[in-house]
Formats: structure tokens, C-alpha cells, sequence
């Protein structure tokens, strides 16, 4: 029985190639020999040859073939192309390294990171900084009224009614005008809470005029005191 | 043990490294190699790509190899190995795209009728469909021995398999394809 098992295997390990005639004479022996105890080999062999001789007839060696005759011709034209490793792989690294040191110069020198620190300190105009005595300078008659009133803002106690008075005269705005007295007196709506109506202004102004230093200042220091009080 | 006519052939192309050298290895394997990688990939278009690659990384290697195996037993493989490293790169893709892939056993058949062309693609692609179907030792064993012709001593040393196993491989492949015969005669 296990000698059976033992030929019956070896019958199927040699069937294909006696199939296919490609068996060499001694297994072919051997096959031919025992093939009459195995029917079901025999049909085995029967079923095969059919199917095979199918296969034969589509000659797959010749369709590869015809698939395959140009393919030295792509593989050269490929090895020519990867020839020059050296160019290719240091372009593949410049072009992105160029690329960055384009963006970078162009963030640095287009946005100016530097730049918004400044606009703070623009806004503040250089008079912030002057002497006392130069203060006086302030009041150029070239100034628009616009830069009278901004530079109003900036105005500190230290101008003398002299330089107020100067400005005020050089400026032929009595809006202008009432802006410099009004931001030169400190909380300048007590005037109006006084009951002083704007049209009287022009009126201070003129009597101003006649007003000596130390009235001015005295009356200047009242005003203050009255709002400490307040 | 690399052959005779293999040794002057790889030493040619290392010293010259010319186009005549390499178009010399390449006309003597392409057969195989395109065959293996058609075998796997199903597909001609891909088949030739794929023995493109193996081509250019064989002859840019050439000098590497030591000649321990056949070269036919290198090739191959190389080719398995870029069989595989082309399928996972194609299944990466096909995720992204809806492409169909049809260009799958375009045959050109100069010698038949139109009709017996178009029968015998049929059978060709229910015979290569079933191939595909068997386990991959299956197949090869069967294709090496089929169609390549190799000895099961030079298959057992591409597989890995022993004698025996390869013997047993080969006729469970062909009692297989022939059971299939009815499905693939129905045309």
C-alpha cells in the first residue's frame, strides 16, 4: 500500500512533463508502466493535452517577443539620460535652495520686520524734545493751521503768555487762535463753565493785549487753583 | 555558477559600458524578464516598465555582481523585487484616481483572421486571469517550467523550494488550469 502511495506520487510529479514530452526516457518508463493502475491519471492526461495543445497554438514566445523588440533601444535611451548624475542631482538641490533665498530676501527687504516698531515713535513730533528757549520756534508762520492745532496738543505750561500771544498773532485763524489759548490753559471747558460764550474769545484775545504779565499769570494760576479746588 | 557566455558578456559592458554591450544583455533576457514581470503584473504596459527598470538597475549594478548565481537567476530576482516595489506604488495611486486600467493584454495578432485574433485574446486572458489565481509558487513553478524551460535544479535555486516541492507545485498547477478547461474553451 505504500509502495502504491509512493508510485502514485511520483506518477503525478512526472505527468506534467510526460504531457509535454519534455520527460526523459528512463521516467518515461516508469510512467508508461504504471499509468494502467491509475485512471484517474489517465484522465488526468487526457484533460491536460486538450488544454495545453490550446495554449501552444497562441505561441506566447511570440507575442513576448513583438512586445519586447524595442525594449534595448528604451533601456539605452534611459541610460543616456541618467548619465550626467552629477548635474542632474546638484540641480535638484539648487533650484529649492534658490527658491528660499528668493523668499527670504523678499521677506526681509519687502515687509521690513523693523518697520512696525517705528510708527509709534513717528507719530510723536521732534518738538517733544525741545529746550525751553526754543519753544518760541514752535510758532512758525509757514505752519498750516492744522499743524497749530496738532501742535496745540503738544504744548506744555512752560510757554509764556508772550509766545502764546505771538502765536496767536500770527495766525490770522481766531479757530486756531481759540484751539493754542483753550489747550494752554489746563481743563479749557471750566472757561465755558464759567459762562463764557465762544464768541467772546476773540475779545479775550484782543484784551490780552492789554493784559500786563503778572495779571495774566495771576489770573492763569486763579484758573488752576479753581480746578484743583473742583 | 554564472555561464561562459554571461561572464564575456558582463565583462564587456564594465569595461566599455557601451550601447552594443547592453543592448547584447538585454536582447538575451527580455523575454524572460518582460514574461516574469507579465506574469505577476498582468498588464503589458506595466510589464514594460517594470523590465525597463530592471534593465537599467541590472547594467548599473553589473559590476556588483559576483557571479555565485546564473545571471538569468539575478534578473529575475531583481524583477520580483521591482514587481513588488511597483505594485505598492500603483496601489498608492489608484487610491487618488479613477482611472480604469484597461490596457491589459492588448494583442496585436498579424498572423490570424480578425476573428480567430479575437478568440485566441479571449482564451489568453481567461488562461493569464487563471494564472493569477494560483498561489505564487504555484505559478511560477509552472511558468518557469512551461514556458521558460528551466530544470526544477534552477528553479529550486530562484523559489527557494526544494526538487520535491517544486515537482508537486507544478502538477497541482497544471491539474488546475485543466479543470478550468471548460471555463476557458467557453467562448
Amino acid at each position: 500500500m505504500e509502495k502504491n502511495y509512493d508510485i502514485y506520487n511520483k506518477m503525478q510529479e512526472l505527468l506534467p512533463d510526460y504531457c509535454f514530452n519534455r520527460i526523459n526516457e528512463e521516467d518515461k518508463r516508469f510512467f508508461e508502466s504504471n499509468i494502467e493502475s491509475f485512471p484517474d491519471l489517465q484522465k488526468e492526461i487526457e484533460d491536460v493535452k486538450a488544454v495545453f495543445a490550446k495554449i501552444d497554438e497562441l505561441d506566447f514566445d511570440g507575442i513576448i517577443s513583438r512586445k519586447t523588440r524595442n525594449l534595448s533601444v528604451k533601456v539605452n535611451k534611459r541610460l543616456k539620460k541618467d548619465k550626467p548624475a552629477v548635474g542632474r542631482s546638484f540641480m535638484k538641490y539648487l533650484v529649492p535652495t534658490f527658491g528660499i533665498a528668493i523668499l527670504m530676501f523678499a521677506a526681509f527687504y519687502v515687509f521690513k520686520p523693523g518697520d512696525r516698531l517705528e510708527p509709534a515713535n513717528k507719530a510723536l513730533p521732534e518738538f517733544m524734545v525741545l529746550n525751553p528757549n526754543d519753544e518760541s520756534k514752535l510758532f512758525d508762520s509757514t505752519m498750516t493751521g492744522e499743524e497749530l492745532i496738532d501742535l496745540s496738543q503738544y504744548l506744555n505750561n512752560s510757554l509764556t503768555s508772550d509766545d502764546i500771544l505771538l502765536a496767536s498773532r500770527d495766525t490770522a485763524n481766531i479757530e486756531i487762535a481759540d484751539n493754542l489759548i483753550m489747550d494752554n490753559i489746563k481743563d479749557a471747558d471750566d472757561v465755558f463753565m464759567v459762562g463764557i460764550p465762544s464768541e467772546h474769545y476773540s475779545n479775550i484775545l484782543d484784551e490780552i493785549d492789554n493784559v500786563d504779565e503778572s495779571d495774566l499769570q495771576g489770573i492763569l494760576k486763579d484758573i488752576k487753583n479753581a480746578q484743583d479746588f473742583n | 555558477m554564472i555561464l561562459e557566455s554571461d561572464k564575456e558578456l558582463i565583462d564587456d559592458y564594465i569595461k566599455s559600458k557601451s550601447e552594443l554591450s547592453a543592448t547584447k544583455i538585454v536582447r538575451k533576457y527580455q523575454n524572460f524578464v518582460y514574461s516574469t514581470a507579465l506574469r505577476y503584473l498582468q498588464n503589458y504596459d506595466d510589464a514594460d516598465d517594470v523590465a525597463q527598470e530592471v534593465f537599467i538597475k541590472a547594467l548599473k549594478y553589473l559590476k556588483n555582481f559576483r557571479g555565485d548565481s546564473s545571471l538569468k537567476t539575478w534578473l529575475y530576482k531583481i524583477t520580483v523585487n521591482m514587481v513588488s516595489s511597483f505594485k505598492r506604488k500603483k496601489k498608492f495611486y489608484t487610491v487618488f484616481s479613477n482611472e480604469q486600467d484597461d490596457a491589459y493584454l492588448n494583442i496585436e495578432n498579424q498572423d490570424k483572421s480578425p476573428l480567430q485574433a479575437v478568440e485566441d485574446q479571449e482564451f489568453e486572458l481567461k488562461l493569464l486571469s487563471l494564472l493569477s489565481t494560483l498561489p505564487d509558487k504555484q505559478r511560477e513553478t509552472f511558468a518557469l517550467r512551461y514556458f521558460e524551460n528551466l530544470s526544477y535544479e534552477e528553479i529550486s535555486k530562484l523559489l527557494g523550494t526544494s526538487v520535491g516541492g517544486l515537482k508537486a507545485n507544478y502538477f497541482q498547477a497544471v491539474k488546475k488550469i485543466a479543470a478550468s478547461y471548460d471555463k476557458i474553451m467557453r467562448i
